[in-house]
């Protein structure tokens, strides 16, 4: 039952961290213009993401506009949307086989290890969908530090991280915590094994005893 | 488990208990008829081991046997899931995008306009730029239309998203509460009403809206006013009203169709959820019990 709970927990936290690893997918603010430097107050608060560039002005308006052409784009943006649909993608994944591979659901439950081991590879598919987060984000974190600190860019185009990064770090961290979590609960081989045998009540002798041999004969084959 | 289980074992103990007293007694009548013994004992099987679950399926003979209809309310159970899912992440998004409006394509615009509850959004049709704009402070003059639907909308997705939950735990494949079938199939009838519920505020909010739009606009056309733009509703609209007609779909075959595969008995008033954990038992059991009769068939036929 412990195991059942932690299942839980590390598919809720897992679920948790899909969400965040969408939600700075599609957010517009993986690098915001700073105000670092000379402190020049402007009007315009510039963002960029992964598929758009925005503008916000000082009275609420938002432009935003999407980067034009594909191939035009930077390595690391297009390197950085592949990561990060593959680590939706492999979330969703994961998200349906470890409900499949559970043991709070009655999916398949006539096979234990079969269903162990469909959790187990959904945990591992959250892992890797957090890895994947990780390794994006932490790139592009890579790229607009070293850009910040790069002394030819002028002071007033500076960028710095913006809170789609720091949602994806979290998300990471949430959907890798999870898929462990997933990943740790292996079933152990000789429970597994004596699991599957369905409960046969039987407080009389007569019956108890053909049980008996009926569940060696089942065992035989098995090579138990 | 002990006592979902009981009750199929003990007429079954009952009975083979009261065959062997049968044998003693008249082991003379018993070995008359050995060649009948075989063929009797899965009869008799089939008579004892699901007769006391489906004494009921007897008494209204119109309604499909008890198998299929546990088959037909799992299926419900599963369509409604569906619908609740999808129409929970309709209203969702329904409400927090921004094209209830958008302008005709008669209005003299190069850009597409769309004004939502929460942000008015122009995309320029050139360049691609989309400007957005977000309404002034909530405290701000509204309409009243914005205001009452944004509440509305709001109340529709915390009832529908509360519904969908009530719905997974009271799902039959999802081992929550596992001994008591009857709580199971209440948070199904709980979650059937609360959809339903959240229904009705979708279903306002949106009808309202596009009423509200196509008001606005008829009018206009009616007195030949023409301002330089004119809305009709988007794409926001359309799905609110799915998202809600899904939930009263969802919600009435939870509550009705449900309903209708319920059983009148005090003992078997769920059968399905019972029926669940004997399945494996009930196989079991009838193995275990082919064993002994035959045995014993064999010894009576020997003796």
């Amino acid at each position: 039952m412990a195991n059942s709970g932690l299942q839980l927990l590390g598919y809720f936290l897992a679920l948790g961290g899909w969400v965040g690893i969408i939600a700075s997918t599609a957010l517009p603010q993986w690098k915001q213009s700073s105000y670092a430097g000379d402190a020049i107050i402007t009007a315009v608060g510039l963002y960029e993401g992964l598929w758009m560039s925005c503008a916000s002005q000082s009275t609420g308006q938002v432009q935003c506009k999407l980067y034009d052409s594909l191939l035009a784009l930077e390595g690391h943006i297009q390197s950085a949307r592949a990561l990060m649909v593959v680590a939706v993608l492999l979330g969703f994944v994961g998200m349906v086989l470890s409900v499949v591979g559970m043991k709070c659901t009655r999916v398949g439950d006539s096979n234990p290890i079969a269903k162990g081991r469909i959790a187990i590879s959904g945990g591992a598919l959250f892992l890797l969908a957090g890895l994947c987060t990780l390794t994006a984000v932490s790139w592009y974190a890579t790229l607009v530090t070293q850009e910040f600190f790069n002394p030819s860019t002028p002071v007033n185009a500076r960028y710095e991280f913006g809170p789609a990064l720091f949602v994806g770090w979290a998300s990471a961290g949430l959907a890798m915590l999870g898929g462990s979590f997933l990943c740790c609960t292996c079933p152990e081989p000789e429970r597994a094994n004596s699991s599957p045998q369905p409960y046969r009540p039987g407080p009389s002798a007569a019956t108890r005893e053909p049980v008996v041999k009926l569940s060696a004969s089942i065992k035989g084959p098995l090579g138990v | 488990m002990m006592t979902s289980r009981t009750p199929l074992w003990v007429p079954a103990c009952l009975y083979y208990s009261y065959r062997n007293s049968r044998r003693l007694q008249w082991g003379v009548r018993k070995r008359k008829r050995p060649v009948f013994s075989p063929p009797q004992v899965p009869e008799a099987q089939e008579t004892t081991a699901p007769s006391s679950l489906s004494s009921q399926g007897c008494s209204c003979p119109c309604l499909p046997p008890d198998g299929l209809r546990a088959k037909m309310r799992e299926l419900l159970q599963y369509v409604a899931c569906f619908f609740a899912i999808f129409s929970t992440a309709f209203l969702v998004v329904a409400t927090w995008t921004d094209c209830w409006m958008v302008n005709a394509d008669d209005s003299l615009e190069v850009s597409t306009k769309c004004r939502g509850l929460w942000w008015e959004c122009v995309t320029n049709a050139f360049d691609g730029i989309r400007t957005c704009d977000e309404y002034d402070s909530i405290l701000a003059e509204h309409p009243l239309k914005l205001v009452v639907t944004r509440a509305l909308m709001i109340t529709a997705d915390v009832l529908a998203g509360f519904g969908f939950i009530t719905l997974l735990l009271g799902l039959d494949c999802v081992k929550f509460l596992p001994d008591e079938p009857y709580i199971k199939v209440r948070l199904c009838f709980v979650a059937g009403t609360t959809l339903l519920i959240a229904g009705v505020p979708g279903i306002v909010g949106s009808v309202w809206y596009a009423v509200d739009v196509y008001v606005e606009r008829s009018s206009l056309i009616l007195h030949n006013i023409f301002l330089g733009i004119q809305y009709k509703f988007g794409w926001s609209c359309w799905l609110g009203m799915a998202g809600s007609l899904g939930c009263f779909l969802a919600g009435a075959v939870l509550t009705c169709c449900l309903y209708l595969f319920k059983d009148v008995g005090p003992e078997r008033k769920y059968p399905y959820s019972m029926r669940k954990d004997y399945s494996t038992t009930a196989v079991s059991i009838a193995k275990s019990y082919v064993a002994p009769r035959t045995e014993t068939a064999k010894i009576s036929g020997q003796v």
